[in-house]
């Protein structure tokens, strides 16, 4: 079993990024949940969304204590204990980040990867007046990143689940894709 | 059709299918994407309903009450203290013989306010006459729903289906979704036998002697304890249209029966996903109760045959007294020649995560004990 946690801000859109990922997979023929950080969101607070897949039938029902993955849509949340609390050494690491990482403290995870989806998003025109929406290119840096999924069933379930501007998020994922690096410590 | 959905789109799916002819249901969390959907669905012609918009939960239960009275299929949706603004009328609707079908997301009830899930907004309607079935995966819901209409109009009864609220609304999951022309075959138009009719006028509802109710209330209890055999009989249409089987009760039973979790709802899936990691070499089974009323005593006891020990997980509480399931499975077993140790815990109120690691040390611990421990145990949260 594969289990990912999507933290951005309330609003950036982490719950769809979630959908997009377990859509991908489904259609693989795995067996998937996709669900959100349940509580009273509001936008720009921390939220999260959570993804599971398994090639058997996955019967739990309860929260992802220890994720495998996480994907930060803001680097600034590496540094909130609600988010990272459930962190271990095997947990891998995709963040939303220009070059400089020198802030942040990000030793202790299994492997570490950045993309700078908000200049792809926003070179895209993916944004609202208070975002860049990155879901879309964060999950495609993570196809890649995860070696999960290839890029073509991500572009096929965004075409299929994005609300608005479906070609300029494939091209947001699809170029998210090829741009991620790993950060070697 | 296999897609994936949430828990909420399977409700109001399933409710499409039936093909309701009234529809009326009052936005709370986390139920609203159900009523959100299907007044979609009935704005794009797609389903042909009339989806009156009322100001509150109570009004939402009358609206539902005349349109059965005039013999029409109704739905609605609710959680939480929506449902208990409906308490009153849903006295009225069972005493009525109406067979309406409502969904609830269970969620806490307040204060404090929580939108976590826990079973004390439906359980606290234990006595109003209304069937109650809990469901664990978004497609138990689906078909839980169409089987929920036939039996309703069957026993004439008004019945709750009951979801956890956010880890079975809010998950997106895989669900087969049945074609509208099998559903038909499978649940056709509602024929009511008593209905409101102009050129018929008759009074419902109205004022009876004594020996009247008496009687009234007779019938309600003789026709619920025809409600698990009919039941068994629509779940046997139900498989051999659409290939799943239900049954009042679910069980696994291992090889070893060393120990039996009982429970109820999504609950029962992070137990068999925990009896599948860890539970089965140490002799760990289950049995999901799916009807909590009627209560399936018979179908309970059966299912307990051969099992050493029993643990109880209320995801509720009856202050002062304890967990409710709990309860009634030991009121069920009373007077029985093979009774075992039951061990009554608490978990889960509020949203709560009960995890495979929480169910190990749980079990771990009551297998040491030789005998069961009186009273509650709290699970750790």
């Amino acid at each position: 079993m594969i289990e990912v946690k999507i933290s951005g801000r309330g609003g950036q859109g982490a719950v769809l990024a979630s959908q997009i990922l377990a859509t991908a997979l489904f259609k693989k023929g795995l067996s998937v949940q996709a669900f959100p950080s349940f509580g009273a969101e509001r936008r720009g607070a921390p939220v999260s969304a959570f993804m599971r897949s398994d090639s058997e039938e996955i019967t739990l029902r309860c929260g992802i204590q220890h994720p495998d993955w996480i994907i930060l849509f803001d680097p600034q949340l590496l540094e909130n204990p609600l988010i990272m609390g459930g962190a271990t050494e095997n947990t891998s690491i995709l963040l939303n980040a220009s070059k400089d990482l020198s802030f942040f403290d990000i030793s202790g995870f299994k492997k570490t990867f950045r993309v700078d989806a908000t200049a792809i998003a926003e070179g895209l025109n993916l944004k609202t007046t208070s975002f860049s929406i990155v879901n879309t290119a964060m999950i495609g840096a993570f196809a890649r990143a995860s070696n999960l999924i290839d890029i073509d069933a991500i572009a096929a379930a965004t075409r299929d689940l994005a609300p608005i501007k479906k070609q300029e998020n494939v091209a947001a994922a699809e170029t998210a894709y090829g741009r991620i690096k790993e950060v070697l410590r | 059709m296999k897609k994936l959905i949430t828990g909420n789109e399977a409700a109001a799916l399933a409710a499409k299918l039936a093909r309701p002819q009234v529809i009326a249901a009052y936005p709370i969390t986390p139920q609203t994407s159900i009523g959100e959907k299907l007044a979609e669905y009935t704005a794009d012609g797609s389903l042909k309903a009339r989806y009156i918009k009322v100001e509150s939960e109570t009004s939402a239960f009358a609206a539902c009450i005349g349109g059965s009275l005039s013999g029409a299929r109704v739905f609605t949706a609710t959680s939480s203290q929506g449902l208990a603004l409906m308490h009153e009328l849903l006295h009225w609707a069972s005493g009525a013989r109406l067979p309406i079908v409502l969904v609830n997301v269970n969620r806490s009830m307040a204060s404090p306010w929580s939108l976590g899930v826990d079973h004390n907004d439906t359980l606290s309607q234990r006595d109003t006459g209304c069937l109650q079935i809990y469901c664990e995966t978004a497609q138990e819901v689906l078909d839980t729903i169409l089987i929920a209409y036939k039996l309703a109009e069957s026993v004439i009864l008004p019945i709750f289906i009951c979801m956890d609220g956010f880890l079975l609304s809010h998950y997106s999951e895989a669900v087969n979704i049945p074609d509208q022309d099998e559903v038909d075959l499978f649940l056709p138009p509602r024929d009511a036998q008593y209905f409101m009719d102009t050129n018929a006028p008759a009074t419902f509802g109205g004022g009876v002697s004594s020996e009247a109710l008496y009687q009234f209330r007779q019938r309600i209890q003789a026709d619920m304890d025809n409600v698990l055999t009919e039941h068994d009989r629509i779940c046997d249409q139900f498989y051999q249209r659409f290939g799943r089987r239900y049954t009042a009760v679910e069980t696994i039973k291992p090889e070893n029966q060393e120990l039996v979790i009982i429970t109820n709802s999504t609950m029962a899936g992070t137990v068999k996903a925990y009896i599948k990691e860890k539970g089965q070499q140490k002799g760990v089974g289950l049995i999901k109760i799916r009807f909590f009323r009627p209560f399936p005593k018979e179908a309970l006891k059966e299912a307990l045959k051969g099992f050493k020990k029993a643990i109880v997980i209320d995801r509720n509480l009856s202050p002062g007294s304890g967990g409710i399931f709990s309860q009634e499975i030991k009121a069920s077993l009373y007077g029985s020649e093979d009774q075992i140790p039951i061990v009554s815990v608490i978990g889960g109120l509020g949203g709560v995560d009960v995890t495979v690691d929480h169910l190990d040390r749980l079990v771990c611990e009551v297998l040491k004990q030789k005998k069961a421990q009186p009273g509650t145990i709290w699970m750790e949260a």
